[in-house]
């Protein structure tokens, strides 16, 4: 499985990726920001964890832009802000999750099983 | 008489002046005080959002530490543990400086960095608002003897004024700039919202926010005052630049 991290946050991005690499046998590929997904995303992957509050372009907007594309991947969204789980402002029909800031390894993982594997 | 030195002596009792004094110089202190708290009230989001982020790093490093059978790997999770748990200990301690009712010492400080502290607890803001933020910041500031809190609180303040002023703009900026020359150092903060302001704004309750107290800038300006420096304002057709100056030499 192809796993795609977005998160401004340079440490949360790499613990996120140093738990998977040790846990699973994902295959796994960062973004940055939300600008870098927008602007080098190829297309491939099976699962998006995407931060919902990001500079400039937001996961809120990454999920508008993958609408606009018709891209079917599955995306979790991650927040710290309780008011991000009931916005409604998105009909992207492939966020499947919504995961509250802090959340643990385990909590991650089960998520992804869950709701992509 | 004759060989007697005569000698006149005025005696005045100085006590209610000096109590007087002492009751100003307190009340000066809690209105700097409430005027903190307020801002501190609403940066709450934002500090929550900042120490989320080491949170959430040490909880998934803790379930890595949990599953790993590397003893390198264990002991590279712990230490970041370690490093994690100081940064969200160092945001706590700050929050806790900010929030304090106590005088607040000066200590020789860099400018810059507190600029750059007190915005970070705005990051959230400024992300959520899609604000361009530019630092041109002069590498070669001198250190000045100041009270860092009080520099931070006047930085948070200017800032969070040009976030409000901004809230229509479809590509609101600010920009924060710092120089000095053999005299003075001056930061400006300069956001693309034009309104109509004068100098009056300086003054306790006076304010265009619908919501607010009006003695944000007055503290600004007293806090300014008290170390010997200025605060003006410079409103032009499309941008408005709030700018204070501190003497080198405090």
């Amino acid at each position: 499985m192809n796993i795609l991290i977005v998160d401004d946050h340079a440490m949360v991005r790499e613990t996120i990726i140093s738990l998977l690499r040790a846990a699973t046998d994902w295959e796994i590929v960062s973004f940055e920001s939300g600008q870098d997904f927008v602007s080098n995303w190829d297309g491939a992957g099976d699962c998006v964890l995407l931060d919902a509050r990001m500079p400039i372009v937001s996961g809120w907007d990454v999920l508008h832009h993958l609408q606009r594309r018709d891209a079917a991947i599955p995306v979790i969204l991650m927040s710290g802000h309780l008011d991000d789980v009931n916005d409604t402002n998105t009909t992207y029909p492939n966020l499947k999750a919504f995961l509250a800031k802090p959340f643990s390894g385990k909590t991650l993982i089960n998520t992804i099983h869950e709701h992509i594997t | 008489m004759e060989g007697t030195r005569r000698f006149t002596a005025f005696i005045r009792n100085l006590t209610e002046q000096k109590q007087l004094e002492a009751r100003l110089l307190e009340g000066e202190r809690q209105f700097a005080h409430l005027s903190r708290l307020r801002i501190l009230g609403e940066l709450a989001s934002g500090i929550a959002h900042e120490l989320n982020q080491p949170l959430n790093a040490i909880s998934v490093l803790s379930s890595l530490a949990e599953m790993t059978d590397d003893p390198a790997e264990l002991k590279q999770a712990l230490l970041k543990i370690g490093t994690f748990t100081d940064r969200a200990g160092e945001l706590i301690k700050h929050f806790r400086n900010l929030s304090s009712a106590n005088e607040q010492a000066r200590s020789p400080s860099n400018i810059n960095e507190l600029i750059q502290r007190a915005v970070q607890f705005l990051d959230n803001e400024i992300t959520h608002h899609g604000v361009s933020l530019e630092f041109r910041l002069a590498p070669d500031l001198p250190e000045l003897e100041i009270v860092p809190i009080e520099i931070e609180q006047i930085t948070l303040n200017l800032v969070q004024n040009a976030l409000e002023a901004m809230a229509d703009q479809s590509t609101p900026c600010i920009c924060i700039t710092t120089e000095h020359n053999s005299e003075n150092l001056t930061v400006s903060v300069t956001n693309s919202g034009a309104v109509e302001l004068d100098d009056n704004i300086f003054e306790a309750f006076k304010t265009t926010k619908s919501n607010g107290l009006g003695i944000g800038l007055t503290v600004c300006r007293s806090n300014i005052e008290n170390h010997g420096g200025r605060i003006w304002l410079e409103p032009q057709p499309d941008n408005t630049t709030f700018r204070f100056s501190l003497p080198l030499s405090l």
